[in-house]
């Protein structure tokens, strides 16, 4: 059987991550968005500061926070920041703009219906970003508007892809970025979520749990398995380990299992599932010890750590030949 | 509507008095049925959808490479099924000649013996690959893939103005082209019969199979590009996906024990056909220019040993060097025995004296190209340059006038284009590819380019050209 080209594997693997990323990062301005202006009457100050963690789940986007005291010009900031920066390189216009130029590539794997999707989607928005007379109301329809584009191009690409290696490579980016910004969440959010409720505002603190699950698009999920019940070990144990929860590390693992031994199958086993084999193990027989409350952040980052490492043993099976 | 007709030379679709061609009446009458602001709508449409589709060609000579849309005049041209059997059958003469000519070259060299060429015009042209005598591709077939350009002069006949036998580029416009009129103009061909083109790749892929090293039954092919920043990449990768084969770069490919392989995700595996989008200089950086990063080192030994098979066949460029043209009504004659089908534009040679002192006294009335050229560089349309670009030009032809080669100008037709609020004539040109696999085949239709500025010369699509749908018709009017 002839492999696909590793190059070509490459770009469908990154195009998977940065569609992946772009939606994340559209759907994450929006969360902090609305839970800054829910919390902005009560502690003002604090309406600024989540804005912050943006920088620690999304690190490396080399932008720094904007000193002020007004809630409006934070959010601006990390909004036009995050949306459409062109410097930025975890921001929307970016992620679009690089997945484009990875499909640009490939696009003979591709159908026209799934480029022509991110294509325009491409256009529109680097029209908007060319835009000087946005305000924060545009941005936020912008948001929308690119989260519902984003799942129109992952609908397009589901129904017409090839079923082939190319698509579980496209799956393969996708899921470990959700996997890794998952871990990257709780890693930052649950030092917070495990201090101690009596010394909080409680209904603050419930806005922000809330909050953190949508922003992995979990709540509504998380309420039909628990109901309102937002216990902070429930929570971990729900994006960590629920079977159920689409964003959960569980689920995004299995995914990638999945795809590798399909694309391994009949073989030798090689370094990436041997790798994900170990993490899914761990995850399997040690979920006690993951939850250990007062290390359960550090385990996070560790097991993000796991994540990157599958991510490089993937890129030097596969791409580099 | 307005219709206006060309004042000079030949109106496909008006006569001299100004009463559109029976063959186009339909077409007028149903443009004419539609008011403006619905072509205006109609034309949003269909840049967008361009745009959207990212069918596009990346201008040289800018930072990264600027992505633009190759202008889509929706009056498509139309081409009798008698015209289209002289022309196909022209065109069938002249590439069977051609590729004799070339195994000639590189194999007996009876044509040099016999003095059919100068010598010299061979033996020192850049296309030459004299490491490639005595290597014949398989079935003798150099070039599986020809766009040769053709122009209509004042009698309306077709003649030819040059060959294209490296890389011809413009087929998937032809093939979107005409995917876009459908979408956007679907009345229109409710009155004519025309011929499909939608079965190139195919074609393409057969001639591509026949290419193949013997004893590869089921050959691996790949379009070998030299990446996202070349001017056609959207065509290389439109024809990848249309014959459903790897789109490959140089860095994809890696040659061991003279076999050439490609990098996939389950190791190396090897590769039989090449159809490559790179020119000769840039295949191979251990035989030809030893800095490229676009070829793969031992490419070319692969390809002498027959592991390998590359469209075009390496060297074929010295065919379709600008200072050959004038020799092929005689080489058709040399190796066929027959007369040239399709006449072409008499040329003066830049490295006969004589011819060069009358090119350097006669630019006003001269086109002047560069034989190795493309793209519209390196040339001089003499009756409508300014003096001072004249003198400019003839300061740089006289420091090598060898490399040069002049025609009069010949005028092209026009044909009915819209300009935004009236239908102008705009010249026209038509390049159809032949590709040559078990037999010669020539795809009914080809790109027409038109010179979108009034008055202009120059279709090229990196110089202000577009391009139009090419309809064959079947046979008799429906």
């Amino acid at each position: 059987m002839i492999g696909m080209l590793a190059r070509a594997a490459e770009n469908i693997y990154w195009l998977g991550r940065y569609i992946e990323r772009a939606e994340s990062v559209a759907r994450m301005l929006q969360i902090v968005e609305q839970l800054s202006i829910e919390i902005r009457g009560l502690d003002p100050k604090l309406s600024i500061e989540i804005w912050k963690d943006l920088l620690r789940i999304y690190p490396g986007s080399g932008m720094e926070p904007p000193s002020t005291d007004d809630p409006d010009a934070a959010a601006d900031a990390f909004i036009r920041g995050f949306l459409i920066s062109s410097s930025n390189p975890l921001s929307v216009a970016y992620s679009i703009r690089s997945a484009r130029e990875n499909a640009r590539v490939i696009r003979d794997n591709l159908t026209m219906e799934s480029f022509v999707l991110l294509n325009e989607a491409h256009l529109r928005l680097d029209d908007f970003a060319r835009d000087e007379t946005i305000d924060r109301m545009r941005m936020r329809n912008e948001l929308s508007r690119m989260r519902r584009e984003i799942f129109g191009i992952w609908g397009a690409i589901q129904k017409t892809f090839t079923r082939d290696e190319g698509l579980r490579f496209l799956d393969m980016g996708a899921v470990i970025e959700r996997a890794f910004r998952t871990l990257m969440l709780l890693q930052v959010k649950l030092p917070f979520m495990f201090s101690h409720p009596e010394s909080l505002d409680l209904p603050i603190y419930y806005a922000r749990i809330r909050a953190d699950l949508k922003i992995v698009a979990s709540l509504e999920n998380y309420r039909r398995m628990h109901g309102a019940d937002l216990e902070p070990k429930q929570v971990a144990r729900f994006l960590l380990f629920d079977h159920r929860a689409p964003h959960s590390v569980h689920v995004c693992l299995r995914q990638l299992k999945r795809q590798i031994d399909e694309l391994e199958y009949g073989s030798p086993l090689t370094n990436p599932a041997r790798l994900l084999g170990k993490l899914t193990a761990r995850m399997d027989f040690d979920e006690n010890e993951i939850l250990a409350s007062d290390t359960l952040d550090v385990a996070c980052r560790d097991l993000a750590d796991d994540i990157i490492e599958i991510h490089e043993a993937i890129s030097r099976l596969y791409f580099t030949v | 509507m307005d219709w206006r007709h060309a004042p000079i030379g030949f109106d496909e679709a008006f006569n001299a008095q100004g009463d559109s061609r029976p063959l186009y009446a339909d077409l007028v009458d149903t443009f004419n049925q539609l008011n403006r602001p619905e072509l205006e709508r109609r034309e949003q449409l269909q840049e967008m959808s361009l745009v959207n589709q990212g069918i596009t060609f990346t201008v040289y000579g800018e930072s990264e490479g600027v992505e633009r849309i190759f202008p889509f005049d929706f009056v498509p041209r139309i081409i009798t099924a008698e015209e289209w059997s002289v022309i196909e059958r022209g065109l069938t003469q002249r590439v069977n000649a051609i590729n004799l000519f070339l195994a000639d070259i590189y194999g007996d060299q009876r044509c040099l013996r016999e003095q059919l060429v100068p010598h010299e015009l061979i033996l020192q042209s850049d296309e030459f690959r004299r490491e490639l005598i005595g290597t014949r591709p398989r079935h003798g077939i150099y070039t599986h893939i020809v766009g040769t350009d053709l122009l209509r002069d004042d009698d309306g006949r077709f003649i030819v103005l040059e060959d294209n036998c490296r890389n011809p580029s413009g087929v998937s416009y032809v093939l979107e082209n005409r995917n876009l009129l459908f979408r956007v103009f679907p009345e229109l061909f409710n009155r004519y019969g025309v011929r499909p083109v939608d079965r190139y790749p195919n074609m393409l892929l057969e001639a591509l199979q026949h290419s193949a090293p013997r004893g590869r039954e089921d050959p691996v092919i790949a379009v070998l590009t030299p990446g996202i920043y070349n001017s056609a990449y959207f065509e290389h990768s439109f024809l990848a996906r249309e014959m459903g084969v790897p789109l490959v770069e140089g860095r994809d490919l890696i040659v061991e024990d003279d076999q050439v392989f490609m990098r996939t995700t389950r190791g190396k595996h090897r590769v039989d056909v090449l159809y490559r989008r790179i020119d000769d200089a840039w295949l191979d950086p251990v035989v030809f220019e030893e800095n490229s990063m676009l070829g793969v080192p031992g490419l070319m030994h692969a390809y002498r040993q027959g592991n390998v098979a590359i469209a075009n066949a390496p060297g074929s460029g010295v065919a379709d060097n600008k200072a050959i043209y004038p020799w092929v009504p005689d080489i058709i004659k040399f190796y066929l025995d027959e007369e040239a089908i399709l006449p072409q534009v008499h040329t003066y040679i830049g490295r006969k004296p004589e011819d060069a002192a009358y090119i350097r006294d006669h630019l006003d009335e001269l086109v002047v190209k560069l034989c190795g050229g493309a793209g519209g560089y390196g040339m001089l349309v003499g009756p409508v340059a300014t003096t001072a670009q004249r003198n400019e030009f003839r300061a740089i032809f006289d420091e090598r006038p060898e490399d040069y080669i002049a025609q009069p100008l010949v005028e092209f037709s026009h044909h009915p284009t819209w300009t935004g609020d009236s239908f102008e004539p705009r010249r026209v040109d038509l390049r159809p590819f032949v590709l040559y696999g078990e037999d010669v085949k020539v795809l009914p239709g080809g790109l027409t380019r038109v010179a979108l500025e009034s008055g202009s010369y120059v279709v090229n699509s990196s110089q202000g050209g577009g391009s139009k749908d090419t309809w064959v018709l079947a046979g008799d009017r429906q």
